[in-house]
């Protein structure tokens, strides 16, 4: 059985950003909650199976082979990475597009996972235009993905149930972050090898894109024009203080 | 590209269990806030059964015609394949400029795929979309919020989802004479028997739609802190929401995350407990919410978008809080 991953990570937080897309787009990434949660899908279904194998794509502006080392720090059968032009981010048809040339060239792949949001676009378009583009049956925002003998078994939660999915392959998810799937720490002697392995990283063909950043410009930060007002005093005043408060809203 | 926009808002009328079901005088409200322009804003909603409440909250919302679509083989809760299939006939003739849906799971996806299959631009999550002399102009958040893109697409239909933010109260008097054409659909929808869906053993309320939310963070340090929480939550006839650090270690479920990538909420209170208030939290609840913080470090980042801060210790503070709420209720 194989398991297709694709990741993109994000741009890490701690780098400060400029409207300027090409220098966004250059910045160093690291896997986002989304990619782990993704990844250790991938994992529990390997340890459930060990003939199951792992492959894993980094598609990203720049991909470095600091992320593909950690990736790799797994033990997957194949990490691989492909930079695409920065203008592509934008465009989830043509990225889907790209994508799903990855998935048809890893022929014969029985479930391909991402995370949820792929990538620094804030929403989760790209995982149903692959569906879409693949023709395969989508499954958002899974939690836990076993594998039994007619297919898979999917789990999210929707609101105040819990959806349970049974579903042949091939079959996409995408996955959202859970306390079942959070990414396990790798060992050290795999983290030791990851440090040796080599990589391919390729160059996505130039595309022109439908949709096109014209620009990037500083995300709303919510502010009060007047400022907080605090509550203060010994914890018994600030209890009794906020309780009132609460009291008078509810 | 001139004359008015012909916007589609599409709305599902029945949430079920798993689903709130639409505000749709907010809804319609959020697209012309989010579109600017001439906008005509038609109300497209879809439900097992005539939804006919729902159809007389969008005329009296403004709407500019209202199409009630039913098919007694729709699911509930919905589903994004059976839907896909019954609208994709409906929005091609309605022949709309842009098609806007609500932001939630079902509308993220239900918006990126009808694009795909009617040859439309995908543009997600956007806070503010405008005609330009060549297509569309659209503005979405990016790199966690911490960036606005704007983008420009061709001129084709462009799809995307909103966040009625709208609070119904300031609604409901633009109303119009808009026709309601009422179609039932008896087309071959795709079968979910593959999806068996279980309710939980513990009913809880959702953090949607709630008058008060309270939401803890990574501060709370376990699932014991979520019990205090949820003590405060239940004197205060609230929901109990997680940031998504809290959903990651495993001490609140996922249907709890509020955030960026989890539920909006706009409750009138937000009481953040042990929430640095980081940019993709923060785009998880309304701007018009008034938020209550309590956090042990006084230059956390939520006290900047509060009105109201206590910088304490919860495990000292909540137990005297919720006594005192308690008391308070039951004072005569």
């Amino acid at each position: 059985m194989r398991l297709l991953v694709l990741l993109s990570g994000i741009v890490d937080s701690k780098w400060p950003l400029t409207a300027d897309p090409a220098a966004a787009g250059a910045l160093p990434r690291k896997l986002s909650p989304f990619d782990e949660s993704a990844l250790e899908c991938a994992l529990k279904l390997r340890d459930a199976d060990p003939s199951v194998r792992i492959s894993a794509t980094v598609v990203a502006p720049r991909v470095e082979e600091t992320l593909l080392r950690t990736v790799a720090s797994h033990r997957l059968d194949g990490v691989a990475g492909l930079e695409i032009a920065e203008a592509m981010l934008w465009d989830a048809r043509a990225y889907s597009a790209l994508l799903a040339a990855i998935v048809t060239r890893e022929a014969g792949a029985d479930l391909v996972l991402l995370g949820r949001e792929f990538g620094d676009g804030d929403d989760g378009v790209l995982a149903p235009c692959l569906a879409e583009a693949l023709q395969w049956p989508l499954v958002g925002l899974a939690q836990e993905i076993v594998r039994n003998a007619s297919g898979w078994d999917l789990l999210r939660e929707r609101g105040e149930l819990e959806e349970h999915i049974h579903l042949p392959g091939p079959l996409l998810a995408s996955v959202t972050n859970d306390r079942r799937n959070r990414l396990r720490h790798p060992l050290m002697k795999n983290v030791a090898m990851a440090k040796k392995q080599a990589f391919a990283i390729t160059a996505a063909d130039a595309a022109t894109p439908a949709v096109r950043l014209q620009g990037l410009r500083e995300g709303p930060v919510m502010r009060l024009a007047t400022p907080c007002r605090m509550i203060r005093g010994s914890i018994n005043e600030q209890a009794a203080e906020l309780a009132v408060l609460l009291r008078g809203r509810s | 590209m001139s004359g008015a926009i012909k916007a589609v808002a599409v709305m599902f009328a029945e949430g079920g269990q798993a689903a709130q079901p639409i505000n749709v005088s907010g809804f319609i409200h959020a697209v012309r806030q989010a579109m600017a322009g001439e906008v005509q804003v038609h109300a497209l909603i879809v439900g097992a059964v005539p939804a006919e409440r729902q159809a007389d909250a969008a005329v009296k919302a403004g709407a500019a015609s209202v199409v009630l679509i039913s098919h007694p083989k729709l699911a509930l809760p919905v589903q994004a394949d059976q839907l896909l299939a019954a609208l994709v006939p409906v929005l091609q003739a309605m022949a709309a400029d842009s098609v806007l849906l609500h932001a939630d799971s079902v509308g993220d996806e239900l918006a990126a795929r009808l694009a795909m299959r009617m040859g439309g631009t995908v543009l997600g999550r956007c806070t503010a979309l405008q005609r330009s002399a060549t297509g569309w102009i659209a503005c979405k958040p990016a790199y966690g919020g911490r960036m606005q893109a704007v983008l420009e697409a061709g001129a084709g239909p462009c799809f995307a989802v909103l966040h009625a933010v709208v609070p119904d109260a300031v609604l409901d008097s633009a109303a119009t004479c808009a026709t309601v054409q009422r179609i039932t659909l008896s087309s071959l929808l795709p079968e979910v028997n593959h999806i068996r869906r279980v309710s939980p053993a513990s009913q809880r309320k959702r953090v949607e739609g709630e008058r008060i939310v309270v939401c803890g963070g990574r501060g709370m340090g376990g699932s014991e802190g979520f019990a205090q929480l949820q003590a405060l939550a239940d004197v205060l006839g609230a929901a109990l929401g997680g940031s998504l650090p809290a959903v990651d270690a495993g001490w609140v479920p996922v249907s709890y995350q509020i955030g960026q990538s989890g539920k909006y909420v706009a409750p009138a209170i937000y009481v953040a407990v042990g929430l640095s208030g980081t940019p993709q939290h923060m785009a998880g609840v309304a701007p018009h919410t008034d938020i209550i913080a309590i956090n042990n470090d006084e230059e956390a980042e939520i006290f900047r978008a509060a009105k109201t801060g206590v910088v304490a210790d919860w495990k000292e503070l909540l137990p005297v809080l919720i006594s005192a709420l308690q008391q308070r209720w039951s004072d005569p």
